[in-house]
């Protein structure tokens, strides 16, 4: 249990930069997670705060104190693979055991805490089978199970559950919260799905190109993202370019590409400021109403099961639209639509 | 081949069937014929002759006899025995000092240094370098007369016997020499191919460079290891040239005993015994090392 | 293979590079170096302890090559004997290769055995049957009896060369030739082998270098009267007369050929690779 923080972290390969002044705080027991497009730089910092990479510049620190001169195997942190990275010539017991085994642990206490934590990921009576003969969602357990069995400062996970079909990706990613719920340990989690961040995280952290984008807890940063990048990448967002051309009171007027708009917003905005505004597909209402209505033609609409996923254009703009239950509307239909008043404000174009 | 699907067929098809599958046969013959029947013919017979000429039978010169003799000749003489035995050692030497100093060279090529890509292409030279010309190369250098000796002798110093030496120490430098990059070729390509992320877990876990070397490189590269120290040891243990040039008089390896008694003394039978002792003696390590591979049962996928 | 690791003492890559030029110097560039002294002493001083350098220089032992008959005569055989028994592995090893490679075949891990096993035996024991055969067959002491000789150990690196080549031929390129309409022969002459020429260099290369290296066999079966290089070299470098100069000719005329040859044998390997990289796009 350890309070992690990187300060002005920054990784070059060759002239393109990977990671770009990173900035980053997970607190004691924190569940951490940092997400992005591939290629975003989320897994060069894990590495980076592993040890298993050096960076050019920036610190990184544990618990207030330095580490970044410290190689990997003597820093107190366990990473859970993407590929797992279990040892094919052990067994299970003796991959989850191998850490144990490096700290000179005496060999009664391995045994038990092996048992322990096999127990914990729910692999009792597997010790002796080797990873091969085990299935996928078996093996990440398995990896899970070497890292914790530690008693790591930091636990790693470097996109685990992505070897792994939609359904056992559902259920592993609840068992790895309530585990590290448990356990309380600082956990810095590195994904590419926006749900699982959204599910498991006190925290996330959006990185792009290198850089941190915005940190905040779940709600806060899919309902208030204040950059462009995350709106985009955490779940479908409407994006509406707009001009501010009039207030009253809290009330702002907008003028936008699908009309004017009335738009509530706690912060100070000035005649004529460029904003975007993002609309959330649940919150966009089919029907009549009074403020925001606007008119459109439905282009698509595709039924997925417990929602219907419309695609309506108004004006030039094609807007993304979800409504519960089966497909109310068809192709080719003139609808009328009603905007929410306070969709998140993002100043930058 | 595309067949049609036919619930069942008909005596016309089954025999066009069966003439088309003798045809591939026949085709399968002749493409075999050159490659297989040269090495049956050239490699085969001899050998069979070698193994027969050995009990005394298709003798040269004289009539055949079946009989041990000359086997009991190879075990109860000193000189065919100790000659045996010199190549078993020269064999076992060269292979453990080979593959040791290959391990650690092939261990420290991972690790990025400065002229790393040079030296990657240096050592592999070795690797065309015929052995003779090897021996040539290190005698030069480490003869009684050769330039160690010599600079040595500048400062005073007496160069110790390399050559010509009882245990064969001259040519065991010589074989480790030109076997070192051979091994250090397969033992780089295997340690290669272990997954990064195995290291990477392994430091993470808290293992010291050394740590991940003993406890998960070695493990996992152990069928490159043991079939480089394999092909190295049989390839000493039934060499013939280095042995012949750099050892003292005595002891002789088996090889170098077996031309002299076919082409100094026309000795056909008993060289023929010698050889097959050699050739046994290879099979059997053959045999356990396959055993012992089998043994692990694969661990290492 | 790249690692990035914090080392605990910044001079440790530094020590590598060291240790590895130091054995590099004492192991290879210093032994020729010497070579190549001992091939240019002036044969009237020769080079005798304690002189730690040649008293004069000289490139009589080099034109030796032209005057002394032996040096010549090994130099051609062995330059003679070698394309032969290059040619002669390829058209044994082609059909071979073909069957092992793309032909169900019966007895396969027999056949396999068969191929690997010259390579496996100790050349003396293959030497000791060859040897009386050819006495009887009067074989023995010819250039034909090298050159099967020869090709005996040399032939297995050929068939698995050859075979390795046919079997990487993608089954897709034969099955869209077969469906476009070429009968088996013009798949193969069209097809296969444009493909597997790539792989046929690559091993004649080998089988050429592994020609002009082989001497056990050529020892026995052919020496005294067929000698080729490395025979040579035996002679000048074993027994009572130790000619170090000539050895070191011979030394050089075998060496740089052989690695000029792997030279371009390397270049052509990555073409390959990279032609049957691009071709499975």
């Amino acid at each position: 249990m350890a309070q992690v923080e990187l300060r002005g972290v920054t990784k070059a390969y060759g002239a393109a930069a990977a990671v770009q002044d990173v900035h980053l705080e997970a607190q004691d027991g924190e569940f951490l997670t940092i997400l992005g497009p591939s290629g975003c730089g989320k897994t060069t910092t894990l590495r980076i705060i592993a040890g298993l990479l050096d960076p050019d510049a920036g610190e990184v620190l544990i618990d207030g104190r330095p580490v970044h001169h410290l190689p990997a195997h003597r820093r107190e942190t366990a990473m859970v693979f993407q590929s797992y990275a279990l040892f094919p010539h052990m067994t299970v017991a003796e991959n989850v055991a191998f850490g144990l085994r490096m700290r000179r642990v005496p060999a009664e206490e391995q045994r038990l805490r092996v048992d322990e934590a096999l127990r914990m990921v729910e692999l009792s009576g597997l010790g002796d089978r080797y990873p091969r003969a085990l299935s996928g969602g078996q093996q990440q357990r398995v990896a899970v199970a070497r890292a914790v069995v530690t008693r790591p400062k930091v636990l790693l996970f470097d996109e685990p559950l992505s070897n792994l079909d939609a359904k056992l990706r559902e259920r592993l990613r609840l068992e790895l919260r309530t585990l590290q719920q448990r356990l309380r340990v600082t956990t810095i989690y590195v994904t590419h799905d926006q749900a699982e961040a959204l599910v498991l995280s006190d925290r996330i952290v959006v990185m792009n190109r290198g850089r941190v984008v915005e940190v905040g807890a779940p709600q806060e940063v899919y309902r208030r993202p204040r950059a462009r990048i995350t709106a985009e990448f955490l779940g479908v967002a409407n994006l509406i370019e707009a001009t501010v051309a009039g207030t009253e009171g809290n009330r702002y007027i907008a003028q936008t590409a699908v009309g004017r708009l009335e738009v509530v917003c706690t912060d100070r905005l000035a005649r004529g400021d460029a904003v975007t505004l993002s609309f959330r597909p649940e919150d966009i209402r089919v029907g009549p109403g009074q403020v925001n209505c606007l008119s459109g033609a439905v282009q698509q609409a595709a039924y997925l099961g417990s929602i219907t996923d419309y695609v309506i254009r108004v004006s030039d703009v094609l807007l993304r639209v979800q409504e519960p239950g089966a497909p109310a509307h068809r192709v080719g239909e003139t609808v009328s639509l009603v905007l929410p008043e306070g969709p998140a404000v993002i100043r930058e174009r | 081949m595309i067949q049609a699907p036919s619930a069942v067929l008909s005596p016309l098809d089954r025999s066009r069937r069966a003439a088309r599958r003798r045809r591939e046969q026949w085709v399968n013959l002749l493409l075999l014929l050159p490659g297989v029947g040269f090495l049956a013919l050239f490699l085969v017979v001899p050998l069979a002759q070698v193994f027969l000429r050995s009990v005394g039978l298709a003798a040269v010169g004289q009539a055949a006899r079946f009989t041990w003799d000359y086997y009991r000749q190879f075990w109860t003489e000193a000189q065919y025995r100790d000659g045996f035995f010199f190549s078993l050692w020269l064999g076992v030497a060269s292979t453990v000092i080979s593959l040791a100093a290959a391990l650690v060279f092939s261990a420290l090529m991972q690790v990025r240094f400065p002229g790393r890509l040079l030296v990657s292409v240096l050592y592999k030279v070795p690797l065309v370098v015929p052995s003779l010309v090897a021996a040539f190369l290190i005698l030069s250098l480490i003869a009684p007369g050769g330039i160690l000796a010599r600079l040595v002798f500048h400062w005073g110093w007496n160069w110790p016997k390399f050559v010509y030496d009882r245990w064969g120490w001259g040519v065991i430098l010589v074989l480790v020499w030109h076997n070192v990059p051979f091994m250090m070729v397969i033992i780089s390509a295997v340690m290669a191919g272990i997954p990064r992320d195995i290291l990477d877990a392994a430091s993470n876990l808290g293992a010291s460079p050394w740590a991940v070397f003993r406890h998960v490189t070695v493990p996992l590269s152990l069928s490159g290891i043991s079939a480089a120290a394999l092909l190295v040891f049989i390839q000493v243990f039934g060499a013939f040239a280095v042995p012949s040039l750099l050892e003292s008089a005595y002891p002789l390896a088996l090889p170098v005993i077996m031309q002299t008694e076919m082409m100094d003394r026309a000795n056909w039978a008993l060289a023929s015994a010698l050889g097959s002792v050699l050739t046994l003696a290879s099979a059997v390590i053959l045999f356990l090392y396959y055993r012992l591979v089998q043994g692990r049962g694969g661990i290492v996928r | 293979m790249t690692r990035t690791r914090a080392f605990p003492s910044r001079a440790f890559p530094w020590l590598l590079t060291g240790l590895f030029f130091g054995l590099a110097l004492i192991g290879l560039i210093v032994p020729l170096i010497v070579g190549a002294l001992w091939s240019l002493v002036n044969p009237r001083a020769g080079w005798f302890p304690p002189n730690l350098v040649p008293p004069s220089l000289s490139l009589a032992n080099w034109r030796a090559m032209f005057s002394v008959p032996e040096i010549g005569d090994a130099a051609v055989a062995s330059f003679t004997i070698a394309p032969i028994v290059t040619v002669l592995c390829a058209v044994l090893a082609l059909p071979t290769g073909y069957a092992l490679g793309r032909r169900p075949v019966p007895f396969r891990r027999a056949i396999e055995f068969l191929v690997l096993a010259p390579i496996i035996m100790p050349g003396i024991v293959i030497a000791t049957g060859l040897g009386s055969m050819f006495i009887r067959v009067g074989l023995e002491h010819t250039m034909l009896g090298v050159i099967l000789v020869q090709t005996v150990v040399v032939l297995p690196f050929m068939i698995r060369i050859v075979t390795a080549t046919f079997e990487a031929v993608p089954q897709d390129l034969i099955d869209a030739a077969t469906n476009l309409g070429a009968g088996s022969f013009s798949v193969a002459w069209r097809v296969l082998i444009p493909l597997v020429v790539p792989g046929l260099f690559a091993g004649g290369v080998f089988t050429f270098i592994g020609s002009m290296e082989e001497f056990v066999l050529t020892f026995i079966v052919g020496s005294p009267y067929i000698r080729t290089l490395p025979v040579l070299l035996f002679a000048y470098l074993g027994g009572r007369s130790q000619i170090f100069t000539y050895a070191a000719v011979v030394t050089f005329v075998l060496l740089i050929p052989t690695i000029l040859l792997l030279f371009l044998a390397e270049r052509a390997l990555k073409q390959e690779y990279l032609a049957a990289g691009l071709g499975k796009m």
